[in-house]
């Protein structure tokens, strides 16, 4: 047997390897190797694409590890023995082998202590749940549960590396619980296993010793040669016979010293060797690659203290490691030995459904089965016989499948979150199965829209069923809790996901490793696109912004071209959004697990390994728009006392489609798009089919098959609605002859050439990949003689297949559509009959949707209601709904530096509340407006995202201003001055002085020019923010003196803060100019509340000629036309014919309108898209059905230059005088722009067009 | 696992030597057979180490390419390194 390489490093070691695994086994198949191992650093993260790599190039895999282990010999000498410690379970330190002990001293760990006074770590963390369960499983935290204390991670560093392969499935479950041990019970960079739990799983792997951080090796360097026997001789006794002295030569100055006395030490323990070089990279080229990596690791420039003296450490062919290890040919020749015993099979193609309880008597598909039935007779009244069949029919698949339980499951968790009120709602391809409608999972009725369920299941492919549930966002932990108890703890965790260098990424490493300053590493890489590191040199090509980049200058060339390289190298694990594991049996046996952000448990496997493993996965997903809908329907009810049915809704209101028809629909679901609103003036949607076709059309796949422009020709009677052969028409009536769905390439295959319907489905599987021209001529050729067989015309069949090649592998999901378009017709009806609370549940779930919140809030004045300022008396948290639906007042969530405790502390304390009453500190936070908060970061309050509880069913909740509801018996306690405000709230400088400046006060009689000037007063003897306190404010003292009831003691005396100090009138400081005010808005609030900021350049705007957009539906088609606006969004989509094209969003004063620019003119204004926020565009006017509205671009500009020097835009003032030395130093934007934050107009344009697109479910 | 070699190699008894020099390959063995210092070829009797230094390579200046040999000859040893980049022979040290 040839050699094989037993210990190799792929990009999954994080940092320490550079072998992209279809290299590695590339490289490893073509030197005529049988096997190879992967042994990535503390997990395997890269272990199931690897082993799939392998068995696709014919060659074994073995799997395995690089641990990170404590010392089997401690600071003191002892020696860790198995059974040594008092319990005699796990072992412990023993007798002294090492160089600094004497003998007499074994046995001293009879004392009782498991590891040395000294041990390396601490053990698990103290006063947290215990990481293993009594019987030894893994114990998981749930939600609630944090990260063990960072002390433990911090001690937890040092260890030695042991490297661990497994011999068979039973090694690989041995391998999951050592490392998810490690890693669970010590995180920290590294995790540190325990000998103890190496000891309890040790079988069925085979161990060795590792490179120079072995500890036997270490020893031995270090010239503890007695160290290095006993750890040798504990590692043997954990791991027996399988336990090899690993040979390396690195060809370094002392490899030949090192491998002579590791090769004395084995021999004198009879202890096997084997040779093996520790492959970092697979060909020698990329050694680079690995040094920038450990640059990066070390955090430090190349040359760094990781960094090698060589290249030696790449896939040596076996004639190569021969010549290296002529001397020792046992350690050769054992690599192969140790390969041919591993045998590791991980079973690809079983599927692995959690356990359901059942009550007794029942077997899953009997409860499905009743349940299903119950289900069916509350969603169809008459039971007609075609859903009975349908139903039996589905049912009788689901039983010959074995996915009882998995749907049973699924029910489960859907009916919790019912109870509870929780919105939710599944999508996907499980939308297709009156099984998903009946038990509640889905709410597309699959007859009424024609869905076909074997797009879902298809019996002829037994697959894991996917099925998506989008939760309300604010309470889908709950579930998640739930989900944790129902299903077990040690059988339930979080799906990861491998998040990869991207170009920035890739600029900032190679930068960092050539030694630049933080400065340069930042200017080089900040205007570098999010596109793909290996397209870097194409962009810079390319690009027009990018023409000046500093990279354009030789000196790069080399940075440029390993930043190339390092593309789409994996840079550290993520948590998926909302993916979760169920598992049957403890996760650990299966699949090793992990800390990650937030003391979540996760695996070390993103979502297709996991499938791959055949685990069931379940996407819980948060969905901000179910969140927005729950606070609408509540403010609805309290105001109004209507129960709204949000999934209950008429779907043929004819509010709602004039809505649509008009593209007002910012804020709606999925049609809120600019390319959406675009659509909608083109389709001009009637009913509930339109919305979901218009849903389904503006996706990639059909933009780039081009659906759209046929599909509204036929629509609008310009172009005939043919089919090729008459069994289509039925089902292509809907969609104008045009192939749209998924589902319709599944019915024609079956209506033209007699398919089943799960044929159909794997055909449309089929021409969805990617295939030669032979391939597809020879499924065409069956295809077509199929249909001739059944009496078509040849040249029918043709044509009809013809059709279904152009558009197979581009059609869209129909019940993925479906199930949206019922959320979206929710949201329609919402701002067709209570825009005012529509838009405050969009406004106060943020962020959320295509627009920033300063568009939606404009669009919610466009729409006639009214926009009232922040004021202290009568501002809620969040945006309120005032004046009985006409009006909406800006919430103090919204202003920069507000953090929950403060704004609570204000409502609070006007209501009559005592401030100290559950007073928290109120420090300002950091988070800043929703808008740029994290996701789940700001949310509302709870009684305010909730749907009603009579809605469905559940518990009695609060009412929506709940929170702020005062006590009964106690009269609201308005704030009468800016000095009683901060004595009642205890709110920081900060806090206070941007509540000022945003005129929350305007009502208190005293200008906010002069509050600006006094606030510092206030404050004037207090310290200074976050000195002593973790950055916190400290809170001035109560106005009668005494100390603040929860104000630490620092033993330092604290200023008193001038609260009952009488001010003098400032009537000499001049009033800000509304400029100003709107530039205080934009930067504090992320918001223009007074005025758009357009506004104050309105005539010299007009006087350029330009057409407000709002005028635009009323001029003529191909009419040149001039626009002015603050640019939104820009967006590139891919589209068929391969050209470049961006869609830009621009809002003026009066509309948002959409701007299209071609390739020519994008790569001749592309630097002004680049820095300018107003843009000036002269083009012409798309105005008709088939193009619907728009404006192609001709020329762009950017508007603060043309305007030129005189004219200011809000947000490009200097600071000037008192008031203005108050306005912080707006957005840093050549030209004057808006500190909020604007969406990055170089994001969207450099996403990788989908290959393969239209697939979802 | 990238770890920095120990400041091992050569014996403490070096001397340097630094010459450039001639020397003969074994192509199959990938190894020097003979070398020439001070007008005398040598012929070598034992390939005792051999190492590789590569490194720089990210400096416009500062690439070292490298290959060692510890060679026992005549009874002495001698450390010959190869400059792959300059592609020249030259005796490093001699050890006794």
């Amino acid at each position: 047997m040839s050699f094989v390489h037993l210990h190799a490093h792929t990009t999954f070691s994080f940092g320490d390897g550079a072998c992209r695994i279809p290299e590695l086994v590339a490289a490893a198949a073509g030197m005529g190797m049988p096997a190879l191992a992967a042994t990535d650093h503390e997990g395997l993260y890269g272990a199931v694409r690897f082993y799939q790599a392998c068995k696709a190039a014919g060659i074994k895999p073995i799997v395995g590890v690089e641990l990170t282990v404590e010392p089997a010999v401690g600071r003191d000498g002892r020696t860790w023995q198995p059974g040594a410690a008092a319990t005699g379970a796990e072992g412990g330190y023993g007798v002294e082998g090492g160089s600094r002990g004497a003998a007499g001293e074994a046995g001293a760990a009879s004392s009782g202590a498991q590891r040395p006074p000294d041990a390396p770590y601490p053990p698990a963390a103290p006063g947290g749940p215990a990481a293993f369960t009594p019987d030894g499983h893994i114990r998981h935290l749930t939600g609630s549960a944090t990260v063990p204390p960072a002390a433990a991670s911090a001690a937890g560093a040092g260890g030695h590396h042991l490297v661990l392969l497994a011999r068979d499935y039973k090694g690989w479950s041995n391998l999951c619980r050592i490392i998810s041990a490690a890693h669970l019970e010590h995180p920290g960079e590294p995790p540190v296993a325990r000998l103890a739990t190496l000891a309890e799983h040790s079988g069925h792997l085979v161990a060795l010793s590792g490179c120079r951080r072995g500890e036997v090796w270490s020893r031995l360097l270090a010239g503890d040669k007695a160290g290095a026997r006993a750890a040798a001789s504990a590692l043997h006794e954990i791991f027996g016979r399988e336990f090899f002295i690993e040979l390396q030569h690195e060809l370094l100055p002392d490899s030949g010293q090192s491998l002579r006395a590791l090769d004395l030490l084995a021999h004198e323990l009879r202890l096997p060797t084997v040779a093996t070089n520790d492959v970092h990279y697979t060909v020698k080229a990329d050694a680079g690659l690995h040094d920038v990596l450990a640059a990066e690791a070390a955090n430090q420039p190349l040359p760094n203290p990781l960094g090698r003296k060589n290249a030696e450490l790449y896939l040596k062919s076996p004639a190569r490691m021969r010549r290296l290890f002529q001397r020792y040919p046992e350690a050769y020749a054992n690599a192969a030995r140790i390969a041919e015993r591993c045998n590791l099979d991980l079973g690809l193609g079983r599927l692995l459904f959690p356990a359901y309880p059942l009550p007794p008597g029942e077997t899953a598909f009997s409860l499905l089965w009743k349940r299903c039935f119950k289900g069916a007779e509350e969603r169809y009244r008459p039971l007609t016989a075609e859903v009975t069949a349908r139903l039996e029919r589905e049912l009788k698949v689901v039983e010959e499948l074995g996915f009882a339980e998995y749907f049973l499951a699924v029910h489960d968790i859907v009916e919790f979150a019912r109870g509870r009120g929780i919105y939710y709602s599944g999508r996907g391809s499980a939308g297709n199965s009156i099984v998903s409608y009946v038990l509640r999972i889905c709410d597309a009725d699959p007859i009424a829209h024609g869905l076909l369920f074997e797009r879902f299941l298809n019996p002829a492919r037994r697959e894991m069923p996917d099925v998506d549930i989008d939760f309300c966002s604010a309470r889908r932990d709950e579930v998640i809790q739930y989900i944790y108890e129902r299903f077990g703890h040690d059988k339930v965790a979080m799906v990861a996901t491998v998040n990869t260098v991207r170009a920035p990424s890739a600029v900032r490493i190679v930068s960092r490793a050539f030694g630049f300053t933080p400065e340069e590493i930042n200017g080089l890489s900040k205007r570098v696109p999010w596109g793909s590191a290996a397209k870097l040199g194409e962009m810079l090509a390319e690009r027009p912004e990018l023409a000046d980049h500093e990279f354009q200058h030789p000196h790069y060339r080399r940075l440029v071209h390993v930043a190339e390289r390092l593309s789409g190298f994996p840079a550290h694990l993520g948590t998926h959004l909302g993916g979760f594991i169920l598992s049957r049996d403890p996760l650990t046996d299966r699949v090793p697990l992990q800390w990650a952000a937030k003391g979540v448990v996760v695996a070390q496997f993103d979502k297709d390994d996991i499938e791959t493993l055949g685990l069931v996965k379940m996407d819980i997903l948060a969905l901000k728009m179910h969140s927005a809908i729950a606070e609408a329907v509540r403010r609805i009810e309290a105001r109004t006392g209507e129960q709204v049915r949000a999934w209950e809704l008429p779907r043929d209101d004819p509010e709602v489609y004039e809505l649509i028809r008009s593209a007002r629909t910012v804020g709606l679901f999925q049609l809120e798009s600019s390319g959406q609103r675009n659509l909608a003036t083109r389709l001009q949607e009637r009913d509930f089919e339109d919305v979901i076709a218009a849903i389904s059309l503006f996706r990639p796949g059909p933009l780039q098959a081009d659906m759209i422009a046929p599909f509204i020709r036929r629509r609008h009677g310009r172009e005939p609605v043919t089919v090729p052969h008459p069994a289509m028409e039925r089902i292509l009536r809907r969609t104008y002859g045009v192939i749209v769905y998924q589902e319709q390439v599944i019915e024609v295959a079956a209506a033209v050439a007699g398919f089943s319907l799960a044929e159909g489905d794997l055909l449309r599987r089929t021409m969805t990949h990617e295939r030669s021209m032979e391939e597809m001529d020879e499924i065409g050729s069956n295809f077509v003689e199929k249909a001739v067989a059944r009496g078509v015309e040849r040249a029918a069949a043709d044509e009809v297949f013809r059709q279904l090649r152009g558009f197979a592998a581009y059609g869209f999901n129909k019940a993925h559509a479906a199930c949206f378009a019922i959320i979206c017709n929710a949201s329609a009806w919402l701002k067709a009959h209570y825009p005012a609370e529509f838009y405050a549940g969009i406004l106060n779930n943020q962020p959320m949707g295509f627009y920033s919140p300063r568009v939606v809030l404009n669009d919610a004045r466009r729409f006639g209601l009214t926009v009232r300022p922040l004021d202290v008396n009568l501002s809620g948290e969040w945006f309120e709904v005032e004046d009985d639906g006409r009006a909406l007042r800006v919430g103090l969530a919204y202003v920069k530096e507000m953090s929950a405790a403060a704004r609570r502390a204000i409502v609070e304390a006007r209501s009559g509340r005592s401030a100290a009453e559950g007073q928290e500190r109120v420090e300002g936070g950091s988070a800043g407006p929703p808008q740029a908060s994290p996701e789940g970061a700001e949310r509302p309050p709870e009684a305010l995202s909730c749907p009603s509880a009579a809605d469905l069913g559940g518990a009695p909740e609060r009412s929506p201003d709940a929170a702020a509801e005062k006590p009964a018996g106690e009269p609201p306690q308005p704030y009468t001055s800016l000095a009683d405000f901060v004595a009642r709230t205890r709110v920081s400088r900060e806090i206070a002085e941007n509540l000022v400046r945003l005129g929350a006060f305007d009502t208190l009689g005293v200008r906010r020019e002069e509050l600006v000037a006094q606030a510092p007063l206030l404050y004037a003897g207090a310290r200074p923010a976050g000195r002593r306190n973790g950055g916190a404010q400290r809170p001035p003292d109560a106005p009668d003196g005494s100390a603040a009831p929860d104000a630490p003691d620092e033993g330092l005396d604290e200023p008193r803060l001038a609260l009952d100090e009488q001010f003098a009138p400032l009537a000499f400081l001049p009033d800000w100019s509304r400029q100003q005010r709107v530039s205080v808005e934009l930067e504090l609030l992320g918001l223009n509340v007074s005025a758009h900021p357009l506004r104050f350049v309105r005539d010299q705007v007009r006087a350029l000629g330009v057409t407000p957009m709002a005028r635009l539906p009323q001029a003529a088609h191909g009419r040149r036309v001039r626009l002015a606006g603050v640019l939104e969004r820009a967006q590139m989509p891919w589209i068929r014919s391969g050209h470049r094209t961006m869609f830009l969003t621009l809002e003026d004063e009066t509309e948002l309108g959409q701007v299209v620019v071609f390739n020519d003119v994008y790569l001749k204004y592309g630097r002004v898209l680049k820095d300018a926020v107003y843009l000036l565009v002269e083009g012409e006017l798309q105005n008709d059905e088939e193009h619907g509205l728009a404006v192609v671009a001709h020329k762009i500009m950017d508007l603060t230059k043309v305007l030129g020097s005189g004219e200011v835009l809000p947000g490009g003032e200097r600071r000037t005088g008192e008031a203005g030395s108050a306005l912080a130093a707006p957005g840093a934007v050549p030209g004057g722009g808006f500190s909020y934050q604007r969406p990055d107009a170089w994001e969207l344009p450099a996403v990788e067009p989908r290959t393969r697109p239209g697939r979802t479910g | 696992m990238a770890e920095p070699p120990p400041a091992t190699g050569p014996a403490p008894k070096a001397r340097p030597a630094g010459a450039a020099t001639a020397a003969s390959r074994d192509q199959l063995q990938r190894r020097p057979v003979t070398f020439l210092w001070r007008r005398r070829r040598y012929r070598i009797e034992r390939v005792l180490e051999t190492w590789v230094l590569e490194t720089g390579w990210w400096k416009d200046d500062g690439h070292v390419s490298r290959s060692y040999w510890r060679v026992r000859a005549d009874g002495r040893v001698f450390d010959l390194r190869y400059d792959r980049l300059a592609k020249a022979w030259a005796l490093e040290r001699v050890l006794n």
